[in-house]
Parts: structure tokens; sequence; C-alpha cells
């Protein structure tokens, strides 16, 4: 019987949806001021982070938006081929504090973290979660992708690649691969100065 | 089906947790924690109603109307009037003391977690100096660009006009018009509702460069004399030309044929008993050695608690009112919380205080010991003061710094009669265009009026009708007399010259002044 491949395992699927939860709920709270218990660390992060370019409200909205995004994907199973490059980026967010504001994340750097430092010195364990929930799905994804472009490279552009022989099955095929049917040829060109002699119209 | 129904599964839960957040949001607005205020539209609504009702019965007014009326704040039929004004207004970020805020805090609004003050920072002391070190570079640009954006610093001066003690005055307005309108007059001419639709106007709020600490920000002149007033986290954002001269001429009401009796020095602890002994009464002498005398301030003082490199002396009353005058020091009112509410306040003038009967300039001060005692070395905050260094100053001491406060004089004006009228014979003809103007179509005499130009009384200009911002509430009516050496001007500073006030107030109070008619009201002003 052939394993799926996003959530080989139960073990896998619960740590799917802890993670998720926890990206959402933390998410979610960041809709409120003054709810996130990590609004002034990661609002003071991206302010300084662009600069002074997004204030901290909106910094705090846009952290949430990203935050539900991954938390959604992660408990919806979708698209985490994609949201593997959010949840980076996020990951490495989180851990710039420790660099950007080390006077509030450290008692006395590098080993003496203060409450919020030890908060973001714990995100080691989301990385390691979400790297076993992403890996997988990243992986087959990848693996599929450079299968269609290698088959492509192979057999030329009319090639039809089916994603797997359930999906050829599905369709009434009966292998893995059909050639396009052949480009239609184009039609002639009409010679309107012949027709026109023809029909007397070039007269007028 | 088991995949749908796993989904189903999650998209309960998640609705779950939004609705359950959501409501749990609603229930901590209600308690003192929140820093969002939650307003009860309906009672406001059912007082005004109530009032209205009462008023209607002929014959039926009684003294719970009144009390009835009080409680809604206004006794009007709008009851737009009495509802909360937060239209486009954010809540404060959460900030962390040190830590950069907004420079457009006049778009905030919200309540404090507490209006209580700690004496702890929120790190180590040495980690506080070196987050300062890094931060301050980045701070000063950011504030030099801001205050570049808003103001064409050109330091032109008016030529023939100086300050009592000679330093020039700057001509304005330098204020930036927005890209959209082409001149002052064309601004004047839009309706306030469009000048806030179309965000142009020009005088927005100044806020505290760092209102997370905030507390004074002396000017460089200042500091070059007095380096242990040099803050480690932020520096004054006006340049030296737009500030009052240093050290400013100090006349005495007792001693008008004496002229400028500091003699071009700056009073201190150390000179002032062979400048002033035979010429101040013993109680004045102790009153202007407490005035300079330094004591420790919320962020000037011997704990780490400080925004100094070194332990501070902390500030004396004459390190900002220099020689009784300003030496342009910015700081906070102490009279709103959370800090971020406070409205940034320029040193006001202590000349002429003799005169007055409301003192400083946000605040409705009473007396000279009031004004002695309520100063802003804690923030208005007694554990702060508790905690940081004891100045419970008796009230014998307040008095006798009122007493020499109150023979604190205003520079001379030597075309101006006892009648506080131009003389014609010394006064030119814009001079005296000017001083129609300020006696008639341009309502100035309206509030400024008498010896001391001023009618005593705070006004609220609701200048919030030009820009989507929080009320700043009454202000009072600032002395005209020796205006010329007081800028920047109004409280915050927000018109670096007389040109920039005049073209204030032609837009907030809708004058429609001409630029010929503007230029005599400067001149005018001058001669004050």
């Amino acid at each position: 019987m052939r394993k799926k491949q996003n959530n080989p395992t139960q073990s896998s699927t619960l740590l799917r949806l802890a993670v998720g939860f926890v990206y959402f709920y933390f998410g979610f709270l960041k809709f409120f001021p003054d709810l996130s218990p990590a609004e002034l660390l990661a609002s003071q992060t991206i302010v300084r982070m662009s600069s002074g370019l997004l204030d901290a409200s909106t910094a705090l909205w846009w952290l949430g938006v990203m935050e539900c995004t991954i938390g959604l994907a992660f408990l919806f199973n979708c698209g985490l081929q994609y949201v593997f490059f959010l949840f980076l980026a996020h990951m490495a967010g989180t851990f710039a504090p420790l660099f950007i504001l080390p006077e509030l994340t450290f008692k006395i750097a590098p080993f003496a973290p203060t409450t919020e430092g030890q908060y973001i010195f714990k995100n080691v364990v989301f990385v390691a979660a979400g790297w076993t929930v992403l890996l997988p799905a990243v992986r087959a994804h990848w693996k599929r992708t450079l299968e269609r472009i290698r088959f492509r490279t192979q057999h030329g552009p009319n090639v039809i690649a089916f994603a797997s022989p359930s999906e050829a099955a599905r369709l009434g095929r009966s292998s893995r691969q059909e050639t396009r049917p052949p480009a239609r040829p184009a039609a002639p060109i009409p010679d309107l100065v012949a027709h026109a002699s023809a029909t007397g119209l070039a007269d007028h | 089906m088991s995949k749908y129904w796993n989904h189903a599964c999650v998209t309960i839960g998640v609705v779950g947790m939004v609705i359950g957040i959501s409501a749990t949001y609603e229930k901590y607005r209600g308690t003192d924690l929140s820093r969002v205020p939650q307003f009860d539209r309906r009672s406001t609504a059912r007082g005004v109603a109530a009032v209205d009702d009462a008023h209607r019965v002929a014959g039926s007014h009684t003294y719970d109307d009144d009390l009835l009326a009080l409680n809604v704040g206004e006794r009007t039929t709008d009851s737009a009037a009495v509802e909360p004004r937060i239209d486009g207004l954010r809540i404060y970020p959460t900030i962390e003391k040190g830590m950069r805020t907004p420079f457009d805090l006049w778009r905030y609004y919200g309540r404090g977690v507490t209006s209580f003050g700690t004496p702890v920072l929120p790190m180590r002391f040495d980690q506080w100096r070196s987050f300062h070190r890094k931060q301050k570079p980045d701070l000063m640009r950011d504030v030099r660009e801001y205050m570049n954006r808003r103001y064409d610093f050109g330091e032109k001066s008016v030529a023939g006009h100086f300050m009592s003690g000679g330093k020039p005055i700057m001509r304005g307005p330098v204020a930036r018009l927005p890209s959209e309108v082409d001149s002052f007059a064309e601004l004047a001419g839009l309706a306030p509702a469009e000048i806030k639709r179309r965000d142009l106007f020009p005088y927005k709020p100044l806020a505290h460069p760092l209102q997370s600490t905030a507390h004074m920000v002396f000017p460089p002149e200042w500091i070059k004399v007095h380096p242990d007033h040099a803050r480690i986290d932020v520096d004054m954002d006006f340049p030296t030309a737009y500030l009052p001269e240093f050290p400013p001429p100090l006349f005495l009401t007792t001693h008008k044929e004496l002229g400028d009796v500091s003699g071009g020095v700056e009073i201190t602890l150390d000179n002032y008993y062979e400048i002033f002994d035979g010429l101040l009464s013993p109680e004045q002498m102790e009153g202007l050695k407490e005035l300079l005398r330094p004591s420790p301030t919320t962020w000037f003082n011997q704990t780490d608690h400080r925004v100094t490199e070194r332990p501070s002396r902390g500030v004396a009353c004459f390190d900002c009112h220099v020689n009784g005058h300003t030496n342009g020091a910015f700081e906070l009112g102490p009279d709103s919380r959370p800090n971020m509410a406070r409205l940034r306040v320029d040193t006001p003038t202590m000349r002429g205080n003799f005169n007055l009967m409301q003192l400083s300039s946000k605040r409705s001060i009473r007396s000279m010991d009031h004004f002695s005692e309520v100063e802003e070395y804690f923030d208005g905050d007694p554990g702060m003061q508790q905690a940081i260094g004891p100045r419970a100053v008796k009230r014998e001491v307040t008095n006798r710094m009122g007493d020499f406060n109150s023979i604190i004089d205003y520079p001379p004006a030597p075309k101006l009669t006892p009648m506080m009228r131009l003389d014609p014979a010394l006064a030119s003809e814009q001079e005296l265009r000017g001083e129609e103007l300020f006696h008639g179509r341009a309502k100035c005499a309206v509030c400024h009026y008498g010896p001391a130009f001023t009618d005593d009384y705070m006004h609220d200009l609701q200048v919030e009708r030009f820009y989507v911002g929080r009320p700043e509430g009454p202000i009072k009516t600032f002395a005209l007399r020796g205006i010329k050496d007081s800028p920047p001007y109004l409280h915050d500073g927000r018109c670096p010259t007389l040109h920039d006030t005049v073209e204030f107030f032609n837009i907030v109070l809708e004058l429609d002044l001409t630029d010929a008619e503007k230029a005599d009201l400067v001149a005018f002003l001058l001669c004050l």
C-alpha cells in the first residue's frame, strides 16, 4: 500500500495540527491591540528591520496575517510547499531580536536570556517541528517538479505526464505518458486578389 | 470522505478560536488592564436625551437638570458633541521606556496600563547605555529628516530686528506647504473640512522626539556650557537660530533703571550673590537661590534611572528658565497619562509672571507657589519623586521662589505707551497698520489685551478641525509682551517664527488676511 506523502504517520499529523494551532492562535491575537504578550518585541523588531518604514501597529498587523496564513496552511494541510518559505522567513524573523534587541532578550548575553529571550530560544522546537512536517511536502513537490522538467526535456513539449498511475487510470489512459494530438495545420490564407478577380469585384 | 471530515473539524476549531478570542477581547476591554478605552455610547445618548426632555418641560429647570447636564459633558441637542471623537485615530503602540515613538503621536489615542511610573529601567544600566548608543544616531537622523520635511530652516533673519540681547530674529514662514497648494493664501482660502480631508495642514502638533522617556531636552548652546545635561538618548530637534538667545538679559521690575542686571552672563549658584547682593530683599535672594539649586528629576539624577552618561546633580528651575527667561528647552506637560498622550511643551518665559493670573502653557496653574511646587521634575508622579530623590519643597520656600519670580520684568518696548499702544512718533506706518489690524480685523486683541497682551484665559482653538488628530484641549493665551524674544511659538513650538504664527492664526481663525496685512501684523508684534 502506498503511503501518503504529506503526513505519513499519525504523529506527524498531530505535530502539524499542533504547530498550526499555535501559529494561528498567537497570530490571531496580534490583530487585537494589547492582547499578544509578544507585541512589544515583535513590533519593535519589525519596525527596526524595516528601518521605520512600518509603524508598530502596521507591523503587528502584517505579522498577524503572516502567522495566521502559516497556521491555516498547517491546519488544513494545503500549500505547505509554498508556506515553507514563509515559515523560514518567519522563523528567521523570530530569532532577529536576539541580535537587534539584545538588551531586551538577554540579562547577560549570550547565555542568560530574559523571559522574552527564552520565549525566542524555544522556537528551535518550532523549527524542528516545522521542518519535520514541511520537509516531506516540500521534497515531494520539488521531486514532482524536477521529474516533470526532466520528462519534458526527454520527450519534448507535446508529451503529457500524469502525476501518478492512479491519475492516468482515472482519466482512462493506459500509461503514464501520452503524446499530445498533433498540432492542427494552419488554415491556408485565402488569396483575396485572385478571389476578387474571379468574382469580378476587382473591376469596381 | 475522511479528508472532508477532518477539514470540517479543523474549520470548526478555527472558527471557535476566532469567536473565543474576539469575545475575550471584548471582555478584556472592559477591564483596567486594557489600553483601549471602552465607550458606552448608549449611556451618553441617553444622558443627552434626558437633558433635552428636561428642558422641553417649561419651568421645570432644576438643580438635578444641571447635574445631569454636567454628567454628559455639555448641554446640547447634538449627541455627536458628547460622543468620542476617535475617527481615524490609532491606539498607542506598546512601548517600553527608551523605545522610539511615532513622530505623529497626535494621531494616536488610548489609555495607559497604569498612571504610576516605576524607577526601574527595563534593562541593566550598561545595556541601557549601549541600547541608546545604537538607537540615538538613527533616531536623530530621522528627527532631522522629519523636521526638514516640515520646515525650511533657511536661517534668514528679519533685517533690522533683534532680540533684547541682540540675537537676530528669524524670518518666516518656514513651515513647508504640501505640494497640492501653492501658497498660504490659497490654503487659507480652503474650508477646514477640506484641509482636513486633503491632509494639507502645515501646523500639526510636534511630539517629543522620544516620548517614551520624554523629559527635558536642552539646546546645544546650553549643553556646551553644561555637558552634564547632554542626553544619551536624544538631542534638541530645533536649530539654534530658531531658539531664544543664551544667556538672555534679565530685567527687574524693582530696578528698571539698571536695564539688564545679568550683565550678559548666565546667573548661577556661583555668581548670583555677587550680582544681586544689595539689589534684592533677603526673601527674594533666598527664592533666587532655590531657583538656581539643582535637584534630582525623573531622568536627571544619581540613580540608574537616568538619561545621562554619568550620574547627574539634577536640574534647577533656571536651567530651562535661564535668567528668568527661557533657553527653548522642551519637555512634556505632566498633566496626562499615558506618557504618549502628554503634550510637548516649550519652556515658557518667566518674564512678566507678576502680571499673570494663570501660569504655564497647558495647565491651569493659579499661583506662584503652585508654579514652584508642581513643575515637571517628576512628571507629575510623587511616587517617582519618593524613589529617585525627594524634592518636597516647603511652602515658605516656594513662597520665596515666588517672591523672586514676581519681580522679573518684560524687556523694554520703547515704542509702547503706558496704555500699551504704539507711539505714533516712534512707530513706522507699517507698525501702525499692524496695530490697527491687531485690534481690528485680525481679532488678536479679542484674547491678547491689557498690559501683558493676554486675557489670562485658556482657549480651545479646536485645531483638530484641520487634521486627523486627538483634540488638544484648552491652551493658555500667551502674553505677547516681549514675544520676539521667545521663539518657537505655541505651546509645542510648532510655529518657529512670528510669521508662521500669523499664518497659523490666519488659517485657524479663518481671518482671510492678505500678505501685506500679515507682514504689518508681524511688524507690530516685533514692537511689543
